[in-house]
């Protein structure tokens, strides 16, 4: 969680991912973007695909002005009324530097009428003298994360920045061990992906779909929970932190994968949650994979996360590790040559 | 059009496929196209398709989509009201007092979606078109416990509105958009089949998924058939009901005929062809500009896999997305005589292609 990995910018991340999986895949591959694939038992049948993106959304560096400020635009959808007095790293050839966005005193505001702020409305302040001096520290294209390391709020609820989708990432390569330590029961190909540039449109999935070629495949993503103040359930669904994976109906949702998920999560006394497929058309890579190469039943399973493209997104750990034991479970579950078919 | 066909075209229409759940339409489909096709397949997510003269040349891909808009449960209230989300583009504020289906693991649960008695909002002003999610079904269940008992969060709803004959001419029903694109799609391939030995390219009629939630299945579609070209049949917005703007919109009228769209995914060489058969066929086509309000199928499937020439072929239809959706059966009918006769005037080893 700690690594910086801003939507095309993810090398760093996909290191710490390699690293892990490089302990119990039988092959890690990265492709020319740099996702990554760990294959498990590769001559099984059929191939399974887990996918979650290592990519989380950031600032990048725009414009320096003649005073030294740093202007920014966004990598993927960052909303502006979270940043002013962020601290930042903009993380440059010669490494990281830190930075904070401005924000006027209130006592300068008291009187303005409020507005919606613009990203163009903030800048980054670096301590530069002027222009030239924030010039030979920062380039424009460095990209920026926001500063907020992990932490727990309590045993079981973690906050960090873009747990969106590292939690995913992470319980592709989880759910990745938990199945080699069981390796003879495994009839199909698991094939892990921490893939790259979902915040910029879901691109990353794209390519491994294309390159791997699935039979079928789960996304983990994390959830928009709806247990926090402000949110109506009664438009939003029901998704409560802590209360186990959330599994969707409807779309990308292969109805078969969903059944299977529902037995598997039986079986292993798994609490699950669900709820009416996400109306955003390219809300996760899952939209990516099912319409691709003639079309690859597909399931979603969310982490219920709270204050989702915030430095505090939140989430509970049982929730995330049930989720990886659900997958590894389902992929355990799957018969030699299975296939995944809507019955006409 | 022929007894069987009209028949047919009726229980397609009383079926209900939303988008995501379109097994008991397809099982229709094929179960008509199993008598005329060489063969019939369905694949993972369940697209159907109906192969006619499978080692014919060029590939012809007729496309028509299947599924429907609908709601989809959300949320089960505590006071056992059921919240809802859209399938596809459906409009709010044609929703209240409608009696939905809701199709259930264990079968149809009927439903109502309240509306407000005016009585009780008089004097609050002109009132606001509502948002999907200030409205809920009510199937009468005392409670969430009740109502859980008997619907759950994911079940897809359909209006009960079914098909009905204005006049000789002029049919009314909820998603005719897109099952006339559907029926004419596996009409053209029996009318074709009558003439197989006039017959060249090998046909492939398509029921298609999941349109109305961005075309996926014509993506899936196009990829298994690897097309030389594509017709897509689809609904298009008649414009000569009161309150729509012909300069804004262009002009096309129920009863004139089928239509055919110039530019972007439509292809000219394709055009070509439907102006000659049209015109053998003494078949009247009106013209429109491509869409510049809506996609269809072919804007999945004209771009994929290096390119596939496709034209789309509209029949005129009144009142789009709503459960009064109108229609000429004369229009669907000539859409599918057309489409047979460009089927049947390409020749072996046609290419279709934009003269440089």
């Amino acid at each position: 969680m700690n690594a910086p990995t801003p939507s095309s910018f993810e090398t760093a991340g996909q290191r710490v991912w390699c690293d892990y999986v490089r302990c119990f895949a039988d092959r890690v591959t990265t492709d020319s973007y740099g996702n990554v694939a760990a294959v498990l038992n590769p001559s099984g049948r059929p191939v399974v695909l887990l996918d979650g993106h290592i990519d989380e959304i950031g600032l990048m560096v725009k414009y320096i002005n003649d005073k030294g400020f740093i202007y920014f635009q966004a990598i993927g959808l960052v909303s502006p009324k979270i940043l002013p007095a962020q601290r930042v790293q903009i993380h440059t050839a010669k490494g990281p530097i830190l930075g904070v966005i401005g924000a006027i005193p209130p006592h300068q505001t008291m009187d303005d009428e409020k507005k919606d702020l613009a990203l163009h409305d903030l800048a980054i302040d670096i301590g530069a003298a002027d222009g030239k001096a924030a010039a030979r520290r920062v380039s424009v294209g460095d990209p920026i994360t926001l500063i907020s390391q992990f932490a727990m709020l309590s045993e079981d609820v973690a906050v960090a920045r873009a747990f969106d989708d590292r939690a995913g990432a992470w319980a592709a390569a989880e759910a990745l061990r938990l199945v080699a330590a069981r390796r003879r029961e495994l009839h199909c190909c698991v094939v892990a992906c921490s893939t790259v540039q979902e915040e910029y449109g879901i691109r990353g999935a794209m390519m491994n779909v294309f390159n791997i070629r699935p039979d079928a495949a789960v996304v983990i993503e994390t959830g928009i929970a709806t247990d926090s103040p402000g949110l109506d359930q009664s438009r939003w669904g029901r998704m409560a932190v802590g209360d186990g994976p959330v599994i969707m109906i409807g779309r990308e949702n292969h109805p078969a994968l969903v059944r299977r998920l529902r037995k598997v999560a039986k079986g292993r006394k798994i609490k699950l949650q669900e709820n009416a497929f996400f109306f955003q058309q390219d809300g996760t890579n899952a939209s990516a994979i099912y319409p691709a190469v003639g079309g690859v039943p597909t399931a979603l399973v969310s982490v219920c996360t709270r204050y989702i493209h915030s430095p505090v997104e939140v989430l509970s750990i049982k929730d995330l590790r049930q989720t990886a034991e659900l997958i590894a479970a389902v992929c355990l579950d799957i018969k030699k040559d299975e296939a995944f078919r809507v019955e006409v | 059009m022929r007894k069987q066909s009209f028949d047919f075209l009726k229980q397609l229409l009383s079926c209900p496929t939303p988008s995501g759940h379109e097994a008991p339409g397809q099982k229709i489909w094929c179960q008509y196209a199993r008598q005329f096709a060489d063969k019939v397949t369905t694949d993972s997510y369940g697209n159907a398709i109906a192969v006619l003269n499978p080692k014919g040349s060029p590939k012809i891909m007729l496309d028509g989509h299947i599924d429907e808009i609908g709601l989809m449960i959300k949320h089960i209230n505590d006071n056992g009201f059921l919240s809802f989300q859209t399938i596809g583009g459906v409009d709010a504020s044609l929703l209240r007092g409608k009696r939905v289906n809701i199709h259930t693991a264990k079968g149809v649960v009927r439903g109502v979606i309240g509306a407000i008695a005016p009585h009780l909002t008089r004097g609050e002003g002109e009132p606001k078109p509502p948002k999907i999610h200030d409205m809920t079904i009510d199937i009468g269940a005392k409670d969430a416990k009740a109502a859980r008992k008997r619907v759950a969060v994911g079940d897809p709803i359909t209006f009960v509105d079914d098909f009905e004959m204005l006049t000789d001419d002029l049919a009314v029903a909820r998603a005719l958009d897109n099952r006339v694109g559907t029926w004419a799609a596996i009409e053209a391939l029996r009318m074709a089949a009558e003439k197989r030995d006039d017959l060249h390219c090998a046909v492939y009629a398509c029921s298609s998924i999941q349109e109305e939630v961005g075309s996926r299945g014509a993506s899936m579609n196009v990829f298994n058939v690897r097309p030389d070209a594509a017709f897509v049949l689809e609904v298009t917005h008649a414009t000569d009901s009161p309150g729509i703007n012909a300069a804004q919109h262009g002009q096309v009228k129920l009863g004139e005929g089928p239509t055919i769209s110039i530019g972007r995914e439509n292809h000219p060489a394709l055009l070509a062809r439907l102006r000659d058969a049209a015109k053998a066929r003494k078949i009247k086509l009106q013209t429109e500009a491509f869409s510049a309000s809506g996609g269809t199928d072919a804007m999945a499937i004209y771009s994929a896999v290096g390119g596939v020439p496709s034209a789309v072929i509209g029949v005129p239809t009144r009142y789009m997305h709503s459960t009064v959706e109108m229609i000429s059966l004369r229009d669907l009918q000539a859409a599918a005589d057309l489409l047979t006769e460009a089927c049947l005037t390409i020749k072996a080893g046609d290419t279709f292609r934009m003269k440089i």
